[in-house]
């Protein structure tokens, strides 16, 4: 059976939301299940970002919804077949309101969840920067001295304005994207993700054509 | 992936013995077609090689210093090796050369990768006096049939074509920079990536026509309607040699589908016309790739053209185990399909 893999959280509701415009039911969430029918011959798995990009790279999902932030970080080796309507934020520089964030005698201490895009974009603005990678809770780097600024994704600014932060720089757009296995690309019928919403279209796989 | 969690565990009996028998089908299928083994050196000087192999297999070469004799370089794929040994042996060409092997390559683990840093191929080279299309459909078909013996029964063969993207690229009014991320967004299929650089350094008609190439949907019929387009750009011609290889194809082997897809190829420099994969749904990721890579023998200080194409045996190996893509059905390389 062929199978979606959505990203758990803010992209999961918008994502689920686009797939029923193009024909498809919406699944029963109240429960624990990872794995649920999604109609037209179609299941969903639900995981975090990153593993979104490894299910489908690895072929254990034909086709993924993750946000291009994942996408930037991990590289992961797939097919980008477009960008969706939803999930837009942006990856922001930020650090804590009134401090200049600018390296003097030494490089700029950096926290955030993405470091090799983090790495590159801040290259090009020619910062001077040493990178802490964490995990989660980037907000807290700067408020424990762990850093003088985060890279991280910035959607209201709520949290950022919460933690005493500001945006210095926008580093990148990001919103949701539509990812495919290299295989099993292949092996799809037609691209329903292409259309505009209507009718559902017949699906299947390319082995049900004549 | 750490070095140490990439190394080759090795194949126990039901794989080896699977192995071989690929590797002997493959041989023997060759073999009768004309193509004789060779085996070149596992290890080999580390200039010409890298002169031999595309930009992204040499930053994958694994390399050591023997006893100070400068650096050798361990074989990280067979066209190389085989392209040194040719090149050296063989002064001129009165007719086509055929050569197969079968074999372990080593490459530096990738990210993106799940494969160990040893892993197993077999593959055909075809050489001719000359450059140019001349042998194309010979190894097309030896590819088609190099699947077929295999019992690879949803195998799909994908047809590309140097011809068709290469010259769109270089006539792209885009800074040299722009290169490496517009060769990134074709082989990936990635629409909003090459919207992105068009965004950033103009839009023109070859970059609107790359965008359309990017999802044709495999069929030959579905870029029809881009024939005028292609035919402004000059590279109908490409498009039509490839129809025509496809027609061969289908009839040769009416139950393989043939896609056509000009725009994923990962190595853009190394390939001058034809481009070859082929795709199983009980594996994620392609089983043989290839195609004319007429630069290399030149490269050599030989004329000969070249063309040909490698099987990823331990993908093969892998997909008889029931490891696959997405969607696959249950079962094995030549088990029949549960659906």
């Amino acid at each position: 059976m062929p199978r979606i893999a959505l990203t758990k959280g803010r992209l999961l509701e918008p994502a689920l939301a686009w797939l029923s415009e193009r024909g498809f039911a919406r699944p029963d969430l109240a429960g624990r299940a990872l794995c649920l029918p999604l109609g037209r011959g179609w299941e969903a798995v639900l995981l975090k970002g990153p593993d979104v990009a490894v299910f489908v790279q690895n072929g254990a999902a034909d086709l993924g919804i993750v946000g291009s932030d994942v996408l930037e970080e991990d590289r992961p080796d797939v097919y980008d077949l477009r960008g969706l309507p939803f999930g837009r934020c942006r990856l922001s520089l930020a650090a804590p309101v009134g401090s200049e964030a600018v390296p003097g005698q030494a490089p700029l201490r950096v926290a955030t969840k993405y470091p090799r895009t983090a790495e590159r974009l801040l290259a090009a603005r020619s910062l001077w920067v040493r990178l802490i990678r964490v995990t989660s809770s980037v907000e807290l780097a700067p408020l424990l001295g762990l850093s003088e600024a985060i890279v991280d994704l910035v959607d209201t600014g709520g949290t950022l304005r919460e933690n005493g932060l500001r945006e210095l720089s926008v580093l990148l757009p990001v919103q949701a994207h539509l990812i495919a296995n290299r295989s099993a690309y292949r092996f799809l019928q037609e691209p329903w993700w292409e259309e505009e919403p209507g009718p559902p279209p017949p699906g299947g796989t390319a082995a049900d054509l004549p | 992936m750490s070095a140490a969690g990439a190394l080759n565990p090795g194949l126990w009996t039901g794989d080896a013995a699977r192995l071989r028998r690929m590797e002997r089908t493959l041989l023997d299928l060759w073999a009768g077609k004309g193509y004789a083994e060779v085996i070149p050196p596992l290890l080999l000087p580390e200039v010409p090689v890298r002169a031999a192999s595309p930009e992204a297999l040499a930053s994958r070469t694994l390399r050591l210093d023997a006893n100070g004799e400068g650096s050798l370089a361990l074989r990280a794929d067979f066209t190389a090796g085989v392209a040194l040994m040719a090149a050296r042996r063989l002064e001129r060409l009165d007719g086509p050369r055929r050569l197969c092997y079968a074999g372990t390559v080593a490459r530096r683990p990738a990210a993106d990768r799940p494969e160990g840093i040893e892993t197993f191929q077999a593959g055909c080279e075809r050489l001719s006096p000359e450059t140019g299309p001349e042998g194309d459909e010979e190894v097309a078909l030896l590819a088609a049939g190099s699947l077929a013996a295999l019992g690879i029964e949803d195998a799909v063969l994908e047809l590309g074509h140097w011809g068709l993207v290469g010259p769109l690229m270089e006539r792209l009014p885009w800074p040299e920079e722009a290169r490496e991320e517009l060769e990134q967004a074709l082989n990936r299929k990635s629409r909003p990536a090459l919207e992105s650089l068009m965004e950033r350094h103009g839009e023109c008609r070859e970059a609107r026509l790359l965008v359309r190439l990017l999802h044709l949907g495999g069929r030959p019929e579905a870029v029809e309607g881009l024939a005028p387009d292609l035919d402004a750009a000059g590279v109908l011609g490409a498009w039509r040699e490839l129809r025509a290889l496809a027609a061969v194809l289908k009839k040769a082997f009416p139950g393989l589908p043939v896609r056509l897809d000009p725009t994923d190829v990962r190595h853009w420099s190394y390939y001058t016309g034809l481009t070859l994969k082929a795709f199983s749904r009980r594996h994620p990721f392609a089983l043989l790739s290839g195609g004319r890579y007429d630069f290399l023998y030149p490269a050599l200080g030989r004329p000969f053209g070249a063309c040909g194409f490698a099987l990823y045996l331990d993908r093969l190996l892998e997909a008889g185990r029931g490891l696959s893509a997405g969607s696959a059905p249950e079962g094995g390389v030549g088990c029949p399909a549960s659906r």
